[in-house]
This record gives structure tokens, C-alpha cells and sequence, in this order.
């Protein structure tokens, strides 16, 4: 667990986000830097005030300075996986709390809408094992993954289609509410079960939206925090864990063991558990991962998740608001970033018509081979 | 059908002996010295006991089905006239899990979770075959 001294130490200051959607002629780095710009002016920041860099998605920290004319002490760049968001802004917490540097800018850019890309195939190693052992027998993507895992939940739980619907239909009303959601025609029940399947039993409207967009986020001490021109949005607590040496195929307990790991080092490090929240963030690649992961974090008890949501409680002004953005599902795959930004903007009471009321306390989780979680205080 | 074989991974050290099992109609796994447990033969250590002594041996072909989705979407070129099709994942009796494909049921829904089934294998091309499964 992080030391409890590092709690509230590190705030966020600036975030940026660019328009998310098909934007042909925009470079990875080109949407870092709209992001970034973004950013800085939220916080009130100039370029020469950062001196630490992640990018993420963004091939090479390098070129990127070269370009922008950071001249950071500390940096990095980090795989260009969903699951690193969280992780990378875990760095860069540790970075500042440590004193190797002061203000980081995490930048992430991704321009894959246009460059096409599709997650599964010959080239996509989630659900393969060394050389491509299962592609003679068309398996392949994440998103075959999840369906597997789901259809294993059904079994063991009794979960159905009809639950895990709502998942993908809350989040669609929330991106209703959101200007920046590339998708906001409300959808119904009976639309979601007369989508297409993609890989039954996950329809389309289970699955992320691929678009190109960038997201940047400044963090800082909490002293320098202070004279900055937003509130500061503290990290009260982080923690990751892992599941990986047998991640070609999906794990038993649908990754409940790392996090119920997470889960006890964030409530010790903050003092905040699931009923202190105002709502959450999760990591949607697909839907069925945020049933998973209100089970592993302790939302609802274990195979309780289909009823849970079902229930309406996912929803703005419900018992545990989540995804008020519409997720990756409405809003955009910005493979976490921006699910991150959400935290922080509800948390400045910026959100307009999607706004959780009288927000205090956001918790980020993602659930997948590398797990982690990150609780925003205001 | 000899596209599949396209898809057919290169062959090494590691997975040559997996493959040229399934190629004479056996499915042969390492086996750990140390615990006698199988494993798949992407692992360098047993990740029960973690020995790095293994030898191959022969399983039984058993096994049940254990989680089961239908591809809709093309992935690969080779499958582009074979949708919609099914993909499992099937617990062997000796605990190895394997991603495979159903033999004898037009819709691998039908089959449910916890199904016995039987190997069976499939030749892709004179070089490569696929291990599939059949309900018992």
C-alpha cells in the first residue's frame, strides 16, 4: 500500500481534453498538444512551470519535447493500453510526492479512428498466447474475452442479458447530458437487445466507441495547488494490482481477488469506503466490466451485480452515480483518461446538467490483467 | 479450407512438439516433473510449483465446456465466410484450458456450460491440425 503520508499530497490542477471524433489529419502528438494547451490554461500554468512529462499513446516523450519545448526533469512514457491510465497518473502521484519533480503534465494522444484501428486480429495479443496459438481458431479481441467472461458470469450467477443492459443504457442517458459525447441519441432496452451482435453474448452498445481525441492532466503538490486558478481536485488514495501470468484467458474470479487488494489499501490510505462516495469512474471497455468491478470493489456482493444495476443505481442521482460522461461507451474510448477528467471536473462542480450534486469524493477503478484504483477528494 | 492454415502460428522449440502431437491425433502437453501437473506450453515455469522440469505427455482428450461466445465480427480474413462462428474455452480433465471450437452442433450456444465433450481433430492442411471438441 502507498504510505498514508502521501494521502492528499498530490492534487490535480489543470485538465484539457480536445473534441473527440473522426479528426483526419490530427497526429497522436498533435492532439497531445490541443490537449495539453487545454490544460495548461485551465490551471493557469505555462509550459516552463512543467517539470515532469508522461505521455501515453504518444510514441516517443522525445519528439514530443522537441516539439513542445518541455524541458521536464522527470520522464516517461507508458504502453499505450487502457489499463495504464490509472497506473500512469499512480506514477506521477509518486513522482511529485517523492520530490523528484513538482508539476507533472500527463499527456495522452490517440488518433486511432483514423489510422483504423481494431482491436482483435493478427496483430492484438488480449486472448493470445505466444505466437498466436488460438488465431487457426478465429479467437482473438478483447472484447471475445468479455463476452467469455460474461457468459461464465451468467452461469455461475444467474446474470442475464436483460440486466447487464442497463449498463450500457445508463451510461447512453448520462452522455445524453454531456456536449462533449461523440454519442448522445438516448437508446432503450429494446434497442440495445435489437443491436447487432459483435461477439455474442455482447452486443454493440456493450462495446467502447474507437475514436481519435487527446486528454491532459496536471498534477502538483498540494502546496502548489493553492495558487492555482481551479480548486484542487487531492488524490486521497491509489493502489494497483495485477493479474497477468495467466491472462489468456479470463480469470476465475473475474479479477476479484487484486481487487479486493486495491480496495483495502485505498479505504486504509483515505479512510473513505464505498458508501463515503459521491460516485464513481469505471473502466467500460465493455459493460460487463463494470459488473465486474462493482463486485470486486465491494458495491454489491459477489454475483449481486446484474441486480445492482438493473436496479438503477449506476445512474446521476442514484445511490452510486457512475460514468456521468457516458463512459467509453457514449463518450469516447479515451482508454481512461478522460473517465479520470470526469472525476475531476464533477469534483469542481463543472459538469452543468450532469452535475452529481454537492460532489465530494470520486473513485476511479479499472479491471483488467493490470488493476488500479484512484480516489479524488475535493 | 486451406486458408485457416494461414493463421497457423511459426513453429518452435516451445510449440513444435503441440503441434505435431495434434498432427498424429494426440494432444501432448508438458508435464510437470516436480507436481505431475500439466500446463500449456507457452510457460517456462509450472505455475503450480513453479519447477522449470517438464516432459511431454499425453492427455486424455476429456474435458467440459467452460465458457462459450459466437464471433459475428471479422477479424481475420480466413473467417470472413465463416461467420457467425463459435469459440470456447474448454477445461480438460487434467486442468489445462484450451480456446477451441464445437464439432456437431450448429449453434454453440446450445451446448451448455459444464458440457462433456470428447477431442477431435481437424485437419487444416497437411501440415497443421486443430484440436476440436464434440459433446460426449
Amino acid at each position: 500500500m502507498p504510505d498514508k503520508e502521501i494521502s492528499g499530497k498530490v492534487a490535480a490542477v489543470g485538465v484539457g481534453t480536445t473534441q473527440f471524433g473522426k479528426l483526419p489529419g490530427w497526429s497522436a502528438e498533435d492532439l497531445g498538444i490541443w490537449a495539453l494547451d487545454n490544460a495548461l490554461a485551465d490551471c493557469g500554468l505555462a509550459r516552463g512551470d512543467i517539470d515532469g512529462l508522461i505521455v501515453n499513446r504518444i510514441p516517443d516523450y522525445q519528439r514530443f519535447c522537441q516539439m513542445t519545448g518541455l524541458d521536464p526533469r522527470f520522464v516517461n512514457v507508458t504502453p499505450g493500453q487502457g489499463r495504464m491510465s490509472g497506473a500512469t497518473i499512480q506514477i506521477a502521484a509518486m513522482a511529485i510526492a517523492s520530490g523528484m519533480c513538482e508539476t507533472i503534465a500527463l499527456v495522452y494522444g490517440n488518433n486511432g479512428r483514423t489510422g483504423g484501428v481494431k482491436y482483435g486480429g493478427a496483430t492484438d495479443r488480449y486472448g493470445a498466447t505466444a505466437g498466436g496459438e488460438w488465431f487457426p481458431y478465429g479467437m482473438t479481441s478483447p472484447g471475445a474475452v468479455h463476452a467469455l467472461m460474461f457468459d461464465r458470469h451468467r452461469h455461475e450467477y444467474g446474470t442475464s442479458q436483460e440486466q447487464l443492459a442497463h449498463v450500457a443504457v445508463t451510461f447512453r442517458e448520462h452522455a445524453a447530458l454531456n456536449p462533449d459525447a461523440v454519442m448522445r441519441e438516448r437508446i432503450s432496452e429494446a434497442d440495445y437487445h435489437a443491436s447487432r451482435y459483435i461477439c455474442e453474448p455482447l452486443h454493440l452498445f456493450d462495446y467502447c466507441l474507437i475514436n481519435d481525441g487527446g486528454v491532459a492532466i496536471i498534477l502538483t503538490s498540494a502546496e502548489r495547488a493553492r495558487d492555482l486558478a481551479k480548486p484542487p481536485v487531492h488524490i486521497s488514495a491509489f493502489s494497483q494490482a495485477t493479474a497477468l501470468p495467466d491472462s489468456a484467458f479470463p480469470p476465475d474470479d473475474f479479477w476479484r481477488e487484486p481487487m479486493g487488494l486495491i480496495a483495502r489499501d485505498i479505504r486504509e490510505m483515505s479512510g473513505i469506503g464505498p458508501s463515503d462516495l459521491s460516485g464513481t469512474m469505471i473502466y467500460d471497455n465493455f459493460s460487463p466490466t463494470v459488473l465486474f468491478t462493482l463486485e470486486g470493489f465491494g458495491f454489491c456482493d459477489v454475483g449481486e451485480s446484474g441486480a445492482y444495476v438493473a436496479d438503477g443505481n449506476l445512474a446521476r442521482g442514484a445511490a452510486l452515480p457512475t460514468n456521468t460522461s457516458g463512459g467509453h461507451m457514449s463518450e469516447s474510448y479515451m482508454q481512461g483518461w478522460a473517465l479520470n477528467v470526469e472525476a475531476i471536473r464533477q469534483l469542481r462542480h463543472e459538469c452543468g446538467e450532469r452535475q452529481i450534486a454537492g460532489a465530494e469524493t470520486i473513485q476511479y477503478m479499472c479491471a483488467a490483467p493490470l488493476l488500479s484504483a484512484i480516489i479524488y477528494s475535493r | 479450407m486451406s486458408d485457416l492454415a494461414s493463421l497457423m502460428p511459426p513453429l518452435d522449440e516451445t510449440n513444435r512438439p503441440y503441434w505435431e502431437g495434434l498432427r498424429a491425433r494426440v494432444i501432448r502437453l508438458p508435464r510437470c516433473e516436480a507436481c505431475g501437473r500439466f500446463r500449456l506450453h507457452d510457460t517456462r515455469y509450472c505455475p503450480h510449483c513453479g519447477s522449470d522440469r517438464s516432459e511431454w505427455a499425453t492427455l486424455s482428450g476429456r474435458g467440459r465446456l467452460w465458457a462459450r461466445c459466437v464471433f459475428h465480427q471479422v477479424y481475420f480474413e480466413a473467417f470472413r465466410d465463416r461467420v457467425p462462428y463459435g469459440v470456447v474455452i474448454v477445461e480438460l480433465e487434467e486442468g489445462v484450458r484450451v480456446y477451441s471450437n464445437l464439432t456437431g452442433t450448429e449453434n454453440t450456444m446450445d451446448v451448455p456450460i459444464g458440457a462433456a465433450l470428447e477431442a477431435e481433430f481437424e485437419a487444416i492442411s497437411d501440415d497443421a491440425t486443430l484440436l476440436k471438441f464434440r459433446p460426449a
